[in-house]
């Protein structure tokens, strides 16, 4: 457990340190606002250091497919069926872009 | 005053040369809980120009969430105690360890108890929830020791369990439950499941009576099947109009007086009511409620202009008063305070709260919502939310009781980490 925590804390210093602040992201930042009600469940950054998936990185195209499927009730979940349906397309959209752009390599 | 008073906080603790920092917004957090180390993170996080500075009195901070697992016999103390160094080695955050005594809306300074202050161009408040102590008949703060909350996690938790842990088979457990609004409603339930977890290995013969203030609760019938799934008659919930309200509490013969008669218990976890905490009350944000008025679009005072109140404390439209209530906030209100100390529009966006409760370590259900502003207030996001579904099996419960654990792990890392 520390030594995820660990990896996960090195993780968010380089995302900080290799970005640009958090609200002038290149995706935009109605992406970033709606990405913060994700990150207090799935880590800061989408970076999770336990059960609940990362979605840091993740492709753009398979957040909102699932994301669509939570919504549509087309996928198994616990909550997410419930949180997803509180999202337009265009959020959930937004969201996608938003996670999708973090990469752990510096962007020039 | 002295001569701290003109000083930034920064420099008084850090020592720092003043014309470094003379142009740098100065924002205040205040206490580091679920809202106040979220907010101080995300706002350094945002703008890292800003100068933040958390007030916090104690050193390590235990968390509420996850206290009943420690109850329950599942959980150590030690496994949900947090410290603030990363905030301050990782995010440039000054905790200073102090109590704030109030703040001075006009002239923009906190006041510490020790009488030195400092100014701030915003601040954010998130004080939590107090006791009432002057509502109970019998209950007042003498008797802490000998019937304690444990609704502020730490000291009170160890004292409620080394109770369980010492009373005898056979015994009864009283749980008194507050009337709304009160921090995690579902809490005295989950409460309630996991001191049974605990009572079912070791004192099978014991009981547990909930003697509630209100008609009904939050996750009622998931909380009274799996009760009855997991432990059988062990748990007897009654509600106000049935015996449930007290009228008073006699810690002396260890029993409390309620409309149908006098209940005694071995133990007696009696929750009082609440209202918002302390400094709230000393630099005037709260209402004749007890609770602080905020424009929901900003959360600031609708008493204090510059203050901003969130987490447990504050009137947040639907929002109930959780650990992902206040971390929600804490971002939206960073988001909001950085738009205002530019001079721009806030933007704001959504809110949302999960809450997890335990029926027993690999037995957990869920309460999740979205929410936006509708005009002026906060509103549920029409469509979403809801709580587990009642007819799901076993491995959907332990599904939740991981992701529960997920959530943890991760709000957790979201604020300290």
């Amino acid at each position: 457990m520390r030594i995820k925590s660990l990896l996960c804390t090195l993780a968010i210093l380089t995302a900080i340190i290799a970005g640009v602040p958090m609200s002038l992201h290149p995706a935009g930042k109605e992406g970033l606002l709606l990405s913060l009600s994700c990150t207090s469940c799935h880590g800061t950054y989408g970076l999770s250091p336990g059960a609940i998936p990362t979605l840091y990185g993740k492709s753009r195209k398979y957040l909102i497919k699932t994301l669509i499927e939570f919504r549509n009730g087309d996928r198994d979940s616990t909550i997410m069926e419930r949180i997803a349906k509180g999202y337009t397309e265009n959020d959930i959209r937004l969201i996608a872009n938003y996670f999708s752009s973090l990469t752990k390599k510096k962007k020039k | 005053m002295g001569a701290f008073s003109a000083v930034s906080a920064l420099e008084a603790v850090a020592g720092y040369p003043t014309p470094l920092l003379a142009a740098k917004q100065q924002v205040v957090v205040i206490g580091g809980g679920f809202g106040g180390a979220t907010a101080a993170k995300y706002l350094r996080l945002m703008d890292s120009n800003l100068q933040v500075t958390l007030v916090e009195p104690k050193r390590y901070y235990y968390t509420c969430p996850f206290s009943n697992l420690v109850l329950g016999g599942y959980k150590d103390l030690s496994e949900i105690r947090y410290g603030y160094d990363n905030l301050s080695r990782y995010y440039g955050i000054h905790v200073i360890q102090a109590t704030a005594a109030r703040l001075n809306a006009s002239s923009k300074k906190v006041i510490l108890t020790d009488g030195k202050s400092f100014s701030y161009n915003r601040a954010i408040v998130s004080p939590g929830v107090d006791m009432r102590f002057d509502k109970m008949e019998g209950y007042n703060y003498g008797i802490v020791n000998k019937i304690p909350h444990a609704w502020k996690a730490g000291r009170s938790t160890l004292l409620l369990k080394k109770q369980l842990v010492e009373m005898r088979d056979g015994g009864t457990v009283l749980i008194c439950p507050p009337d709304q609004p009160y921090r995690c409603p579902p809490g005295p339930y989950e409460r309630a499941g996991l001191i049974a977890h605990f009572l079912k290995q070791h004192k099978p013969r014991s009981k547990i009576l909930i003697l509630d203030a209100k008609e009904q609760f939050a996750k009622q019938a998931l909380f009274t099947s799996g009760w009855e799934q997991l432990y059988g008659h062990m748990i007897e919930w009654f509600p106000g109009s049935a015996g449930g309200k007290i009228l008073r509490v006699d810690a002396g013969e260890m029993a409390v007086e309620t409309e149908f008669g006098i209940e005694e218990g071995d133990v007696i976890n009696f929750i009082p009511d609440q209202w918002a905490g302390q400094i709230a009350h000393e630099s005037g944000l709260v209402d004749e409620s007890g609770w602080c008025p905020v424009d929901q679009r900003t959360f600031e005072s609708t008493i204090h202009p510059g203050i901003h109140i969130i987490g447990d404390a504050a009137i947040a439209g639907a929002m109930p008063k959780s650990g992902l209530s206040a971390s929600s906030q804490a971002k939206f209100t960073a988001v909001a305070v950085i738009d205002m100390l530019n001079n721009k529009n806030p933007e704001t966006t959504s809110l949302a709260n999960t809450c997890y409760s335990f029926l027993a370590p690999e037995y957990a259900i869920s309460v999740a919502s979205v929410y936006h502003l509708s005009g002026s207030k906060i509103v549920k996001a029409e469509g979403s939310g809801g709580v587990s579904p009642i007819n799901a099996n076993l491995s959907v419960r332990r599904a939740e009781a991981i992701y529960a654990q997920g959530w943890y792990d991760s709000i957790t890392q979201d604020m300290f980490g």
